[in-house]
């Protein structure tokens, strides 16, 4: 089974400021077929509100354009098995964040490692791919 | 310049090697297709693999930040309630 990469919010402003060469290799992999990389619309939300507040919505638009022509990044949609899951994580740690752990419940339904920047997530999941930010 | 090419099942044809390193076209690129007329143009659209380090690098940080900093303030405030 090829690698499977769930990327978090903070991931794409890493890769749009590249700020660590390890996203655009994740990205480079993706379009060739070597790994699958998936974003949650949630993390996609995050992502876009946060980069609306510094560069403004046109800005958010045209990033959000080139993350939904580019096939290669699958965008999964919050399902009743991931929205349990994430409930039994939240559960069990209190310390994260919503999204974080619907992040970890999906890294385990869809058996993908998790691009973030967060580094609670590293705690949970030794796997995870801390980038710099 | 100009070049002929085929086009074969389904309406695919090959661009020449030539125009695609010029023009940087890649496995998994998007080209936007337009008609003019009797004429298709062909135009490379930006695509996410070119687009790293498109942005300051401060600014983009500071998108990181803001996403750190909701996700802590949402955790402290269920710890306060």
């Amino acid at each position: 089974m090829k690698q499977r990469v769930l990327l978090d919010a903070g991931f794409f402003s890493v890769h749009f400021g590249g700020t660590d060469e390890r996203a655009k290799k994740i990205v480079e992999n993706a379009a060739t077929g070597k790994l699958e990389a998936y974003v949650l619309h949630l993390n996609l939300t995050e992502f876009l509100y946060n980069y609306a507040a510094e560069f403004g919505w046109e800005a958010a638009k045209t990033k959000h354009s080139l993350i939904s022509s580019s096939l290669f990044v699958k965008q999964v949609a919050t399902t009743e098995e991931i929205a349990l899951k994430a409930a039994q994580i939240k559960l069990r740690n209190t310390s994260l964040s919503l999204a974080d752990s619907y992040l970890l419940a999906a890294a385990e339904i869809l058996h993908a490692r998790i691009a973030t920047t967060d580094s609670a997530l590293k705690g949970v999941r030794a796997d995870t791919i801390l980038l710099k930010f | 310049m100009s070049w002929e090419v085929k086009v074969h099942d389904k309406g695919l044809i090959v661009l020449p090697a030539e125009l695609r390193r010029a023009l940087r076209i890649k496995r998994g690129s998007i080209l936007e297709v337009r008609r003019e007329g009797d004429r298709i143009v062909l135009k490379p659209k930006p695509t996410l693999l070119e687009s790293y380090g498109s942005d300051e690098k401060v600014r983009a940080s500071r998108v990181i930040t803001r996403i750190h900093e909701e996700r802590r303030r949402e955790v402290e405030a269920e710890s306060a309630s």
